[in-house]
């Protein structure tokens, strides 16, 4: 269902916003002067280290801390049962009674690296130390670490009190699937493995946090990017929500998702409790990778198609199987919203999606940018790519052939997910004039004539954004959860200085950029005199967290109306204060005058002392003073799933077509770039260099998962890729230089028209390259349908 | 990731190194650049009571360049061997590797020797020791001893420096080429990423008699294929022995892949390394071959 | 535990503590010194954050020990401004192209950037990538991080 849209955007051409501006935060970074969790520092802070697992499944039979305990500095340890009896577990957004999940292992440890014992000491270091002297005693069971396998009924039980491994299984069918499929002239059927990798920040998951028993307040502060974040230390510790204070004017170095710490920031506000002392936990990089619970979606596709000889797809079936390590959370939801999105940018009639959860003995899985999107989109557009493939024709024109089209907006997709707006082939038209496609083509094949391997690949890309998290409704009908808000409080000074107070943490979106430009819009003042702080979690507002390409549309929606409302005001103290209706009267710059006369005006700074300081001045009836807290549903939410699993998922809908060239080295199977070319489309653009950092970094994390980055795990459940010299990340190098071009098709379910980026360069990019690979394996009768894809795969494929 | 508490001593002699590891009864390491060192100490893979840190002692930071040998001290940075026109001039084969090692700011801090005696099996400066038969100096509470790099390296990570000795340096003998004759060098490394340890690396170093068209000296070897750097004596029969040696490179590429026996891990399988390091044979072969011929390639 | 009184210059200022052998030369400015503008992102020598300038030259300050560092020279993030809040040209640079998002290798990038411009004025987009090969950022994907360079590169790096 759609709501109604806000008022319209201003008529004249914007002063700030789509133009360039240094973005506010990058001052204090630059000058070493970011504030991260783990620079906090408090009197008596005490340090956590941990004793992680030995092994992927086992009873824990003893555990001994005498040694440990006698080390100096040692002010306590904390096994699970003493935690588990105190705390309730943490959340889980699947209906699974019988999975639990403490920040501890209990009596069993179900993944290798599994948290068993933490210590807190006056020292990091000597935390270690003793962590080195604990005795933990194991029987060591049986584990499952094949997600298919997981899927017997035989397999090792990872939750015995689950009825299987499989914790969630789902078929949804949209349409007319079966007989589409019968009436195809063809159909091919292919299965995809997008393998276990995540996002991995520099910064690892910190948390300090200190229990005052003197209000009973517990303080927070961490490096978090997580929604309920509050709510779930809350909830786990059985303090009253307006006892738990999580600080958000931390700087978060980096999150794309996965710097969610529920376990981190209840076990660390445990202890700080329990010992009476404030208390830092800096997960080391080996805590983090091992048993930070911060792995990424670990998928299974089985995808077919059924389309016609001119390539065009009138079906999908997908059935995808999600291994979520021992502990889910609420990443099984990462099957879940792509659903608004599962045709990705083409007219297909009906979809079949069956998503299956299943559980193994491996580190839990955790949002990663896209939640989802990014594995279900290389799918999808390898599909396409097989497709185009088998009928003949090239990659790009099999999504031309099959795109949704300008004039068929709004757009619903069988899923139930109303498109809000796109130009799907004037953006793939301009990525293909940016990369001079024609010439790119002549380059390969004169390539392949001399023998090198070269191929071109394309991926077009859905980027939804807004975040309506209804997929918690859609994957567990026992949550009704449909408000999904956010909010913006502003303020003007008795001195005319404006401040607003966002209640999120940031992470490099540029929140404090955002808000301060369109401030400066609306109010017409100059952004950098616009101070915006992040207000606590009992200071701010109701929030849905900086995730899902969501805060350009949702705290920009807020912000605007928030910035309307306090003009609207103003300019109603103005208007009484000049004896004149408020109609009568006009903003003209930062002064309100009476409509098209000369003379009598009130400035900013005077309406700002009327409204602050003289009271007998005011409209009557009128608040004193200038501020405002505007909050905001999530546009086109407040609706549940059909029974059928139809619901429209986010409202605003980013579009991006990306061209990759490489050549592979024959001897060694090495990828180089030879191009990359792209246009996308976030609608309204707010500013220009934020945007193209968010489309980058994107494309960064892409190349990483198309080409280095996986957890690997060997036989026993041991994660042998647990530094980084093992998990490797794109550098420099990696990289290649991007040429970008923007479109803006805007939204009609945003004030300004604005979309969502942050996400839709991972969503794309390891299709685009995987494509691109395939294109150069063809000659040799090859392709892979893999990620991250590896020379030694390559190579293979070549001889 | 804190390291277990270790005591530390920078000594200004070798005399005193030596003793101060005499002291802790094998539970001493040295430390020169740390680049690999520390690591193993921050995740207490190395847990040494005491840390001997070698980077005072004057001696040790010094190129020195004699006729027929070039001699590199301990904390001689691998920075400093890249910007070196000594290193440039008579080790051209291990200008040709410092660039694939690590990063610029690792080799600010990591030293020759110390890669050549930590002994990672991927590494790329003990393939060069290999190949040019260097000497590694060791210096023990029982006195000196100079061990040739062919009785250095004894299986993964294993070399014939004990727990109470300093390697003060490496030498590396370098013969002046005869009149007439050029010297054409080239390391080829295959990584996942720029700066990664190799997966499989070739270097390969010609000494061409210009005028008779002959080869007089060949040097070749593979790093990542076995526990060691593998010489690959029998190719350099093969060059040595062949009227048209370039025609030959191809044959000793594959007689190469027949030789190793690489091992499968994370990072490559056996069968890639055994294809890998021929193509890279070969096209150093190819490339040493070219810049023998010709001058400044090497630019 | 064993402590050792060291020496250093940091930022230009003489800095006298004790310390126990242990102690990364990163903690100690971060916890020691209070200088947190270096960061701590791998502790085994992989992604770049916590590089300073050693006696001059860029090195990872967390696989070096603070003892090892006692009479040394040296310079973070934090001594790149002339007064802790002037940008210089470099910095200011970083801010105008937006070569970051959320900071945290930005110091490291910053000090392997310092140390490039120094040696090499007007790099080519290939010899920034090249010194920069080391410093892994997970935000940005580098290109405007590679346009802050070149941009600081055409103002006149001065320091």
């Amino acid at each position: 269902m759609i709501v109604a849209p806000p008022p319209a955007t201003e008529p004249r051409a914007h002063r700030f916003i789509g133009k360039k501006r240094r973005p506010v935060e990058d001052r204090r970074f630059v000058l070493g002067r970011g504030r991260y969790a783990a620079d906090i520092t408090l009197p008596h802070l005490h340090h956590v280290a941990i004793v992680p697992s030995q092994y992927a499944h086992a009873r824990i039979t003893a555990i001994d801390v005498s040694a440990a305990l006698a080390v100096p500095g040692v002010l306590g340890i904390l096994t699970g049962p003493e935690l588990r009896a105190k705390t309730k577990p943490l959340r889980q957004y699947l209906d699974i009674p019988g999975v639990e999940w403490f920040p501890l292992a209990g009596d069993v440890a179900r993944y290798a690296g599994e948290w068993v014992v933490a210590i807190v000491a006056t020292e990091r270091a000597i935390a270690e130390d003793a962590a080195d002297l604990v005795a933990v005693s194991y029987e060591p069971l049986p584990a499952v670490l094949d997600p298919e396998a997981a899927m017997d009924a035989d397999s090792p039980p990872v939750h015995p009190s689950h009825p299987s491994n499989i914790l969630y299984q789902r078929t949804f069918v949209w349409g007319p699937v079966d007989a589409d499929f019968a009436a195809a002239p063809r159909t091919l059927k292919t299965r995809y493995r997008w393998h276990r990798s995540a996002t991995v920040p520099i910064e690892t998951f910190s948390v300090t946090a200190s229990w005052e028993p003197g209000t009973s307040m517990l303080d927070v502060w961490a490096s978090v990017q997580m929604p309920q974040f509050p709510e779930q230390i809350a909830e786990a510790l059985s303090i009253p929500l307006n006892g738990v204070r999580v600080h958000f004017d931390v700087d978060v170095g980096g999150s794309y998702g996965v710097k969610r710490g529920i376990k981190h920031g209840v076990l660390v506000s445990f202890l700080s409790r329990h010992f009476g002392v404030p208390v830092s936990f800096v997960e080391d990089r080996l805590e983090n990778m091992r048993g930070g619970d911060m792995h990424g979606p670990d998928r299974i596709f089985d995808v077919e198609a059924a389309y016609d000889d001119r390539g065009v797809v009138r079906s999908l079936r997908i059935r995808t199987i999600d291994d979520e390590g021992a502990y889910p959370g609420r990443s099984p939801l990462q099957m879940g919203k792509p659903v608004g999105a599962i045709v990705g940018a083409y007219a297909i009639a009906s979809v079949q999606y069956e998503a299956i959860a299943v559980t193994t003995n491996k580190a839990g899985q955790v949002a990663v940018r896209g939640f989802g999107q990014a594995p279900t989109n290389f799918a999808i557009e390898l599909t396409m790519d097989r497709v185009a493939r088998n009928v003949g024709i090239d990659s790009l024109e099999v999504r031309r052939r099959n795109f949704i089209q300008p004039e068929q907006f709004p757009y619903t997709i069988p899923s139930g997910t109303a498109y809000d707006s796109g130009d799907y082939p004037t953006v793939m038209a301009k990525a293909e004039a940016l990369a001079d496609y024609a010439a790119l083509r002549r380059w390969r094949d004169a390539a392949r004539a001399q023998g090198r391997v070269a191929g071109i690949g394309i991926a077009s890309c859905i980027e939804p954004g807004g975040g309506n998290a209804i997929f918690q409704a859609l994957f567990n009908d026992k949550d009704k959860t449909t408000t999904f808000p956010e909010g913006c409080q502003v303020k003007i000074d008795r001195t005319g200085t404006i401040s607003a107070q966002i209640g999120i943490s940031s992470s490099g979106q540029g929140h404090e950029t955002l808000v301060s430009t369109l401030l400066g819009e609306i109010f017409e003042v100059e952004p950098d005199e616009i101070r915006v702080i992040h207000a606590d979690s009992l200071a701010g507002l109701p929030s849905q967290s900086p995730v899902a390409s969501r805060m350009a549309i949702v705290l920009g929606d807020a912000t605007v109306g928030a910035a309307r409302r306090l003009k609207d005001r103003m300019l109603r103290i103005a208007a009484h204060d000049l004896g004149r209706a408020p109609e009568d009267c006009e903003w003209n710059g930062t002064s309100v005058r009476v409509a098209g006369a000369d003379g009598a005006e009130r400035t900013w700074l005077e309406i700002a002392r009327i409204a602050h300081l003289f009271y007998h001045r005011l409209v009557p009836g009128m608040e004193p003073g200038l501020q405002t807290q505007f909050v905001i549903e999530v546009p086109t939410g407040g609706t549940l799933p059909t029974a059928e699993g139809r619901v429209q998922m986010y409202p605003c809908h980013s579009f991006s077509a990306h061209v990759v060239a490489v050549e592979i080295d024959r001897g060694t199977g090495k990828v180089h770039f030879h191009k990359y070319a792209l246009a996308h489309d976030c609608g309204t653009v707010i500013n220009p260099d934020i945007v193209r950092g968010m489309v980058m970094g994107g494309i960064a994390h892409g190349i990483g998962a198309a080409l280095y980055e996986r957890f690997v795990y060997d036989d026993a459940g041991q994660l042998i890729t647990q530094t980084f010299a093992d998990y490797m990340m794109p550098t420099t190098h990696e990289v290649p230089h991007v040429d970008m071009i923007e479109h803006e098709t805007p939204s009609p379910f945003t004030s300004l028209g604005q979309k969502g980026v942050g996400e839709g360069g991972y969503m794309s990019t390891p299709a685009a390259v995987v494509g691109a690979i395939n294109d150069a394996l063809a000659p040799f009768g090859a392709r892979v349908d893999h990620a991250p894809v590896t020379p030694v795969d390559i190579l293979e494929c070549l001889q | 990731m804190k390291p277990v508490d270790f005591r530390y001593v920078r000594p200004l002699t070798l005399a005193d190194a030596i003793a101060a590891l005499s002291g802790a009864d094998g539970d001493g390491k040295i430390i020169a650049g740390g680049q690999s060192l520390g690591p193993l100490l921050n995740m207490r893979l190395a847990r040494p009571a005491l840390l001997v840190d070698v980077n005072a002692i004057p001696e040790f930071r010094n190129i020195d360049e004699n006729e027929d040998v070039i001699r590199i001290g301990a904390t001689v940075r691998q920075r400093e061997a890249e910007r070196s026109a000594i290193v440039a001039r008579r080790v051209p084969l291990m200008r040709d590797a410092l660039p694939h090692i690590g990063h610029t700011h690792t080799r600010n801090r990591g030293t020759i020797v110390g890669s050549i005696v930590h002994a990672d099996p991927s590494a790329e400066l003990p393939l060069v020791a290999v190949c040019l038969d260097a000497v590694v100096e060791i210096t023990g509470p029982g006195g000196s001893r100079d061990v040739a790099i062919a009785d250095f390296y004894l299986g993964y990570l294993a070399t014939d420096l004990a727990a109470d000795e300093v390697a003060p340096a490496v030498r590396f003998p370098v013969a002046a080429l005869p009149p007439d004759a050029r010297r054409g060098t080239a390391f080829l490394e295959m990584a996942r990423r720029e700066g990664d340890f190799a997966i499989v690396a070739a270097a390969a170093q010609i000494d061409v008699d210009l005028r008779a068209r002959r080869v007089i000296d060949v040097r070749l070897g593979l790093t990542g294929v076995a526990g060691a750097p593998f010489r690959f004596h029998a190719g350099e029969a093969m060059v040595r022995a062949a009227t048209d040696p370039q025609a030959a490179f191809a044959s000793v590429a594959r007689a190469a892949a027949e030789a190793i026996d690489p091992d499968s891990d994370l990072h490559a399988t056996a069968a890639y390394r055994r294809s890998v390091a021929a193509t890279l044979l070969e096209r150093a072969l190819d490339a040493a071959w070219l810049r023998a011929l010709v001058a400044d390639l090497h630019a | 535990m064993s402590r050792h009184d060291i020496t250093m210059i940091v930022n230009g200022k003489r800095i006298e503590r004790s310390v126990p052998a242990r102690r990364s030369l990163a903690d100690f400015l971060r916890d020691d010194l209070q200088l947190t503008g270096t960061h701590l992102g791998c502790e085994h020598g992989i992604c770049g954050a916590c590089t300073v300038h050693l006696d001059g030259v860029p090195v990872r300050s967390c696989i070096l020990y603070a003892v090892q560092a006692d009479g040394a020279e040296v310079t973070t993030v934090e001594g790149l401004s002339p007064d802790g809040t002037t940008l210089s040209p470099l910095q200011d640079a970083f801010v105008s192209c937006h070569g970051l998002q959320c900071g945290f290798c930005t110091p490291g990038m910053l000090m392997a950037a310092t140390a490039l411009l120094r040696e090499n004025p007007h790099p080519t987009d290939a010899e920034i990538r090249d010194e920069l090969g080391g410093n892994i950022c997970r935000c940005t994907g580098y290109q405007q991080i590679v346009e802050s360079v070149q941009q600081a590169a055409r103002e006149g790096f001065v320091r």
